[in-house]
């Protein structure tokens, strides 16, 4: 059941990051591309959520999720600041 | 209806305007094409906000419809050498208002012309169909 969700969040990152790539296609709002940057990190934190805890559960990957998950959450804040003023 | 619409008004909606509000921006510069705007100030006349007005002239300063001053915040003027062009287009819009504005909505799906709203765009990038 755990692994369902973990694919489950991996899989609506993913599909976030798509939609907002195709509407930064349309628009070009720079807001848009580093929303889909972070939710493919989002995404490759969640995949990284299912290698730590089901595949590799001897490997501690915590710092590297981690990792991921700020990288992802400051390309958000990057566009965040980028495109305001 | 949009065809009650002057074949050269029609074509300089289609290529430089985007929204019903960059329309009004224009048509208040070129009322009184002397006269210098900041944002702030078109954001008071057409009781919009400073932030979108500022990005309608921006826009606008994008196509050379208005020049922007250096200033800061800058000041922005109409660009009098479209005088004609935009009388022709103000004519219209007090004249067929509903049509002007219908075809401003029901352009063909490019979104060249319409200033970005980035906020707006991130929540419009979820819908799955888009809106017709």
């Amino acid at each position: 059941m755990p692994e369902t969700i973990f694919a489950l969040c991996a899989l609506t990152s993913l599909g976030c990051a798509l939609l907002l790539l195709r509407s930064y296609r349309a628009t070009r709002a720079r807001l848009l591309l580093w929303s889909s940057i972070c939710f493919v990190g989002l995404a490759i934190n969640n995949i990284l959520v299912c290698v730590d805890f089901i595949i590799l559960p001897q490997v501690d990957l915590s710092a590297l999720r981690a990792a991921v998950a700020l990288i992802a959450i400051l390309f958000i804040n990057f566009g965040l600041i980028w495109d305001s003023k | 209806m949009t065809d009650a619409i002057p074949a050269d008004v029609r074509r300089f909606i289609l290529d430089h305007i985007g929204s019903v509000e960059m329309l009004n921006v224009l048509m208040l510069l070129f009322k009184q094409p002397g006269r210098t705007w900041t944002a702030n100030e078109v954001g008071s006349e057409l009781r919009t906000n400073e932030w979108s007005a500022d990005l309608q002239l921006q826009a606008l300063a994008a196509r050379e419809l208005v020049r922007a001053s250096t200033d800061t915040p800058p000041r922005y003027q109409a660009e009098t050498r479209h005088a004609a062009q935009v009388a022709s287009v103000a004519r219209t819009y007090e004249e067929r208002r509903v049509a002007m504005i219908t075809l401003i909505y029901s352009r063909p799906d490019d979104v060249a012309a319409e200033p970005v709203d980035p906020v707006q765009a991130f929540a419009d990038a979820f819908k799955i169909r888009k809106d017709k």
